[in-house]
């Protein structure tokens, strides 16, 4: 129950200064401002003296009303509207504005701007999820005590015959452990919209008719197992949670009462599908989803149930019968258009009497005998036409047993009941359905493979199930505590040696999936931490993990997020990455490359070697890796040095040559214009120098004096600089920068894909072409974290693969991307991570 | 600076003996998600490629036990 979250004078303010006036006058206050008037009425709404008496004189159909909006915390006035026979007596309407002219509901402040006046509920109030809301102040909620039931009446009948019997492969208990189980086998996936895949949702269908369970039955379950919580989405898969093991474990009044509070709050509605298949979309439309339009049906129907005494028999029909009473536009009978979607024109009283009887009547009856009947909560006579509320449904309603408890003990207190089982020796359990727990049952279902369904079935024990047990948080000491209790000879000595096996291999190998490591520079600093921290776990000599990590003035590195880069350029061919920065990934990718020393401080050295076998591998590819790697952008040398060693530079070629120097580039061009000049000239070296011709000095000197420039030797070697310096600097500006851009580990955007960026393990650029050649192979979509030059942020993106192209100056892969809807050629070492999706293709 | 950084998130494997750990690193499936070695029966793994690591370690005929987080010292 939850009380409103906003106080009374939050909601007085929403209304306007004669609405409030209205309420004034309800309460006999005199005040003239709105401001006075919110005093006067917030002084009233809060005293528990005026409140008891307004309480008292609330009419059954009020307090129903009361409990409808407690229960939910608020719900719409047209919502309320649409449920008459939850509250009963016709006078719905009538009963809400009462409530609301006293202010013992308020309306909702949101979405009221100070404007609210009673006519808003009739202007406003059509749709089931939209208008005003309703809300019950804290003071008030508190006060109300649980309503009366509704008014119904049906007569008793007489019983004619025997009870019919719920076999256990029919009981819905048994139903929803096979759902459990197929859910355990399959872990249906779902799609953006929530729904389960098609083809899981086939395997689903598959492994549940298997076990003798309808596709109505898996739906039921399904919905029921959602409802209590036993099966969960977890990452967009359906998995079962400890939740369905509690489920399992608890009495069955329990079982049944959770089972049923999930059908009657479920905002699924397989059981409408089942009845209106071709009205379906209509109907959904008009019972909007976490409204109580939306499981009117069921709570009308468990109403109707709940005015009923315990043990006494009555006929289905009667009970039909009473729904329709309550409310025959439960299914939206009476509305105009239901008959238009039903081809009927206007919907004639003779047209609703064999529509109810065709469908609404069905209904009913379904939700007594098969629903109902099979969660156990009422009996049912041998010809189905008469019914009684047993002990378990008496509970479950919440309603006093009377004198059926005696008589209708639940079947588990038999006593002498023969042995649930037979280990056998070869690893096979033969379980008998009949005497099976449902906490058994689970357990088998978690642990054995079953490879028979039936009365009687059979599990099979391998090391897998045993594991899968584990990681469902069932003990193995616990499931072969439940062998040895319910099996006829015992466990087999064999079996129990096997399990002890089992549970050593167990053991051997634990993968903690997020630990907080504190590293120390030196293992001193170590020893110091742990004498003071006796709780803080040591793994070596220089790592310590903290539960609770709270070195907040530590530097620290978040593996949640893509690895920072920490190298850093050195002299010659090598590479520094100071201690601070490395994370615990870089040394072994580091190693890859090149030689790697460990410095005094803790930081690594690195150094590219000619003769070193890891750089003969692709050059491109080691330049990759150290461009992910590197702080920076990483200089010319180490990538020239890279494609030297893998042979793809050709010879520096030597020859003596005569230069000649001018001082200024001016000169230079015009002596090239010079045909006598440009004969003698075999190229230029730069703005200011000519090569000349083998034996044509002589020649050019002439030349040159005779257009009057004097010609001198020397020895001296002329630079003209780098070829940069050549340039013009208009030129200059155009040339590309590559430190304009800098990678730093940015924090992925807030997007729904961030969780599933994260999500995505990052490799060496050898590794992601080895992955992608793969996924190209197969044809199979892959998902990357892409860190695009123009941005700081991260982006996922989802590609079709097509071709690697590792020539040229960096290696690269082409494909179609999904985000740009076109194909893009992606570098790979931008690629910070990356994973194939092996369930699809392209 | 006091000689001390934190390493947040990280996924660890531990082991009873020492050899499966060699048997670990010496897969080549397996040795991409893997860093340091932070002991003799430590490793750490990548927290994204846990799903990968016990899918390989599983079909490598081992029974990874996968814990949330590290149970603090009695």
């Amino acid at each position: 129950m939850s009380a409103s979250q906003f106080s009374v004078k939050e909601c007085l303010r929403g209304y306007t200064s004669e609405t409030l006036g209205v309420l004034c006058a309800e309460w006999a206050l005199a005040a003239s401002s709105k401001e006075s008037r919110i005093r006067a009425l917030e002084k009233v709404l809060q005293d528990p003296l005026h409140l008891e008496r307004a309480a008292e004189e609330l009419a059954p159909e009020a307090r129903r009303a009361l409990a409808l909006i407690r229960a939910n915390g608020t719900a719409f006035y047209a919502d309320l509207v649409s449920v008459p026979g939850l509250i009963g007596d016709g006078r719905t309407k009538e009963s809400i504005d009462g409530l609301a002219r006293r202010g013992i509901v308020l309306v909702s402040p949101l979405n009221l701007k100070g404007a609210f006046t009673f006519n808003d509920l009739v202007l406003n109030g059509h749709a089931p999820d939209a208008g005003p809301s309703l809300v019950i102040p804290a003071t008030i909620s508190r006060i109300l005590a649980d309503p009366p039931a509704i008014k119904s009446t049906q007569a008793p009948a007489d019983s004619d015959d025997t009870c019919k019997q719920v076999s256990p492969a029919d009981s819905m208990v048994w139903c929803v452990l096979d759902t459990l189980r197929a859910v355990d086998l399959v872990e249906p996936r779902l799609t953006s919209t929530g729904v389960i895949h098609k083809s899981d949702r086939a395997r689903l269908a598959s492994v549940a008719k298997d076990a003798g369970v309808s596709t109505e039955g898996l739906d039921l379950g399904l919905m029921m197992t959602l409802g209590t919580g036993a099966v969960a989405d977890a990452g967009r898969r359906l998995i079962t949670t400890p939740e369905s093991l509690a489920w399992a474990q608890a009495e069955r009044p329990d079982q049944i009462r959770a089972l049923f509070q999930a059908y009657l709050s479920s905002n699924e509605l397989p059981d409408v599908k089942l009845f209106y298949s071709d009205l379906f979309d209509s109907l959904e439309e008009a019972m909007p989803r976490k409204t109580l339009r939306r499981v009117y049906h069921r709570r009308l129907a468990a109403e109707a149930l709940r005015v009923l005494s315990p043990g006494v028999w009555y006929r289905v029909d009667e009970y039909i019968g009473a729904i329709r009473r309550l409310d025959e536009n439960v299914f939206f009978l009476k509305e105009h258009w239901r008959a238009l979607k039903s081809n009927a024109g206007e919907g004639s009283t003779s047209w609703r009497q064999r529509t109810w009887q065709s469908y609404e009547a069905r209904f009913f009856a379904w939700y007594l005998r098969s629903l109902l009947f099979k969660l156990e909560m009422i009996d049912l006579s041998e010809s189905e036409e008469l019914f009684r509320i047993n002990a378990v449904g008496a509970a479950v309603l919440d309603m006093d047993p009377g004198s059926i408890m005696a008589e209708n003990r639940p079947q588990e207190a038999v006593q002498d009941q023969p042995p649930a089982l037979i280990v056998q020796a070869d690893f096979g359990v033969v379980a008998y359905g009949d005497r099976c727990s449902p906490w058994l049952r689970r357990v088998l279902d978690v642990f054995g493979e079953r490879v028979q369904h039936g009365p009687a079935s059979t599990y099979r024990l391998t090391s897998s199930s045993i594991y899968k047990g584990e990681q469902a948080g069932i003990g193995v000491d616990t499931f072969l505590g439940l062998l040895d209790t319910n099996s006829a000879h015992g466990i087999p000595g064999n079996v129990r040696e096997e399990f002890s096996s089992w549970l050593r291999k167990l053991d051997s190998i634990t993968l903690l999936r997020r630990c907080d490591v504190i590293e120390f520079q030196t293992s001193e600093l170590a020893d110091t931490h742990a004498t003071e921290h006796p709780r803080a776990r040591r793994i070596g000599e220089r790592f310590i993990i903290e539960s609770e990590s709270n070195r907040n003035g530590s530097p620290y590195i978040d593996y949640a997020n893509p690895l920072p880069p920490c190298l850093d350029e050195s002299e010659g061919l090598t590479f520094q990455a100071n201690w601070e920065h490395l994370n615990l990934f870089v040394r072994r990718r580091l190693e890859d490359v090149g030689a790697v020393q460990e410095r005094e401080d803790g930081g690594l050295h690195l150094a590219l070697g000619a003769n070193d076998s890891r750089n003969g591998a692709e050059w491109s590819l080691v330049v990759a890796e150290l461009e992910a790697l590197a702080t920076g952008p990483i200089a010319g040398r180490y990538r020239t040095a890279l494609r030297a060693w893998s042979g793809e530079i050709g010879p520096a070629l030597t020859r003596t040559a005569t230069l000649v120097r001018f001082d200024e580039p001016e000169v230079c061009d015009t002596a090239l214009e010079i045909a006598e000049i440009a004969e003698q000239v075999e190229g230029r070296l730069g703005p200011r120098t000519l090569v000349v011709k083998d034996g044509c000095l002589n020649a050019l000197k002439r030349a040159i004096k005779q257009h009057g420039v004097r010609v001198t030797r020397s020895s001296e070697i002329f630079d003209d600089g780098p070829p940069s310096a050549w340039l013009d600097s208009d030129e200059l500006s155009d040339a590309p920068v590559a430190g304009a851009r800098r990678r730093q580990a940015a924090p992925l955007e807030e997007d729904e894909s961030a969780d599933q960026a994260a999500a995505l393990p990052s490799y060496a650029p050898r590794i992601v072409c080895e992955i992608l050649e793969d996924a190209i192979n197969r044809r199979r979509p892959v998902i990357i974290r892409y860190q695009p030059p123009w941005s700081d942020h991260a982006a996922v993106r989802r590609v079709n693969p097509v071709a690697i192209d590792l020539n040229g100056s960096a290696p690269t892969m082409n494909a179609y991307c999904h985000t740009q809807e076109a194909a893009r050629v992606f570098k790979l070492a931008r690629i910070a991570g990356i994973r194939v999706l092996e369930d699809e293709t392209f | 600076m006091d000689g001390t950084k934190v390493h947040r998130g990280v996924a660890l494997i531990e082991v009873l003996d020492p050899l499966v750990l060699t048997e670990i690193e010496s897969d080549p499936n397996l040795r991409m998600y893997l860093g340091d070695r932070l002991s003799e029966r430590c490793i750490a793994v990548q927290p994204q490629a846990i799903e990968e690591v016990v899918t390989r370690l599983k079909a490598l005929g081992h029974m990874p036990k996968v814990l949330d987080t590290a149970e603090p010292s009695e």
